[in-house]
């Protein structure tokens, strides 16, 4: 009975994959927030499993090899601090322009590159005040509670979870504008962290203009990186990277910002 | 007879273990890791590409970007090439 049962024309462990994976399908459009209260946990558990075994992998790497790394290391994160505090310093001058009601703070559950779609997962839901269409906007490290660049817009809220979908989404659009004489552009999602834009080429756009979403003030939303250019073509694309690593971002501020995409 | 017997049961053993070893990475691992554990277990079990892409899906698909569930697509894809394979393999074995 038992080799019936194990034996390899009997026993399908694909079929047993698929109906598992049917169950969780049906649990998710049934009970959205027993799914998310089941999978949460593990998220976090897979969160800090990498955080720990990053820090394992590196224990075994070669010491002198460490050691010149962390001096490099060193060196580039002194410049990337000045970058930053730069940074930092032209986002506060624009973010004194928007409005400064207070956010809801919410922990990344998932993020990319697990999550395939640049979908967020949140450990808030409807039950803390997050609704469909608002704003989300990455918190950079160390300064929790407040929110940095905006990243994405609630697209589905369970009663204690909500997702985000990321501005470089694939399929996403929205409207912004760039440069010194604030030219209207749409900014598509590219996918893996990255977005694209088509302006004209008399614009005279170039890599480090910053690109901004409407709102109320200005909103950066990242910076151009690349601009790729056809002679044949009137138009240039710009290539656009959000203005902090998406993949990294463990908090995000959810806030109402009365903006629709379109 | 007893050999035959104690093969299939490792067999069944390696097929299970992929299938949990796929299910685990979709939730822990980058997605283009746990896509390749699922074609390579698509040569031992066929409909494990369909389940790994409907269990992704599950977890992180929103209409928002994009109108296709891609990975429950791309993984009917694979089990369906599998399965086509697998039926060619087995009627080339037969006709020998």
């Amino acid at each position: 009975m038992r080799n019936a049962l194990l034996s390899s024309t009997n026993f399908s462990w694909g079929a047993y994959a698929l109906i598992f994976a049917v169950f969780i399908l049906l649990l998710r459009l049934l009970a959205p927030n027993l799914f998310w209260t089941v999978f949460a946990p593990v998220f976090r558990a897979s969160d800090s499993l990498s955080m720990e075994s990053r820090a394992l992998v590196s224990i075994f790497s070669d010491k002198a090899k460490l050691a010149s790394e962390i001096e490099k290391l060193a060196g580039e994160n002194a410049e990337l601090a000045l970058q930053n505090q730069s940074l930092i310093k032209k986002f506060e001058s624009l973010s004194k322009l928007a409005v400064s009601a207070g956010g809801i703070a919410a922990g990344v559950v998932a993020r990319p590159p697990a999550s395939p779609y640049d979908t967020l997962v949140l450990a808030k839901g409807s039950d803390d005040g997050i609704a469909l269409g608002m704003m989300a906007f990455a918190v950079p490290a160390g300064r929790q509670g407040e929110g940095g660049p905006p990243i994405g817009v609630i697209s589905s809220v369970s009663n204690n979870f909500s997702r985000a979908t990321l501005f470089s989404a694939p399929g996403m659009t929205m409207n912004g504008w760039i440069g010194k004489n604030n030219l209207p552009l749409a900014i598509n999602g590219a996918g893996a962290g990255a977005m694209n834009a088509s302006v004209s080429r008399s614009a005279g756009i170039t890599a480090g203009d910053i690109v901004y979403a409407p709102g109320p003030g200005m909103l950066p939303v990242g910076i151009v990186v690349r601009v790729d250019s056809d002679p044949t073509s009137p138009s240039v694309t710009l290539r656009i990277m959000p203005a902090l690593n998406l993949f990294s971002v463990a908090w995000v501020v959810i806030r109402d910002t009365g903006i629709s995409l379109p | 007879m007893g050999g035959h017997s104690r093969y299939g049961n490792i067999s069944a053993m390696i097929r299970g273990t992929l299938a949990v070893i796929a299910f685990i990475s979709t939730v822990l691992f980058p997605w283009p890791l746990t896509a390749l554990i699922a074609l390579s277990g698509a040569a031992l079990e066929p409909l494990i590409p369909l389940s790994i892409g409907l269990f992704a899906d599950t977890l992180y698909y929103e209409p928002l970007s994009g109108a296709l569930p891609v990975f429950t697509f791309y993984g009917a894809l694979a089990t369906a090439l599998a399965f086509i394979v697998r039926s060619r393999l087995k009627t080339g074995i037969i006709g020998e």
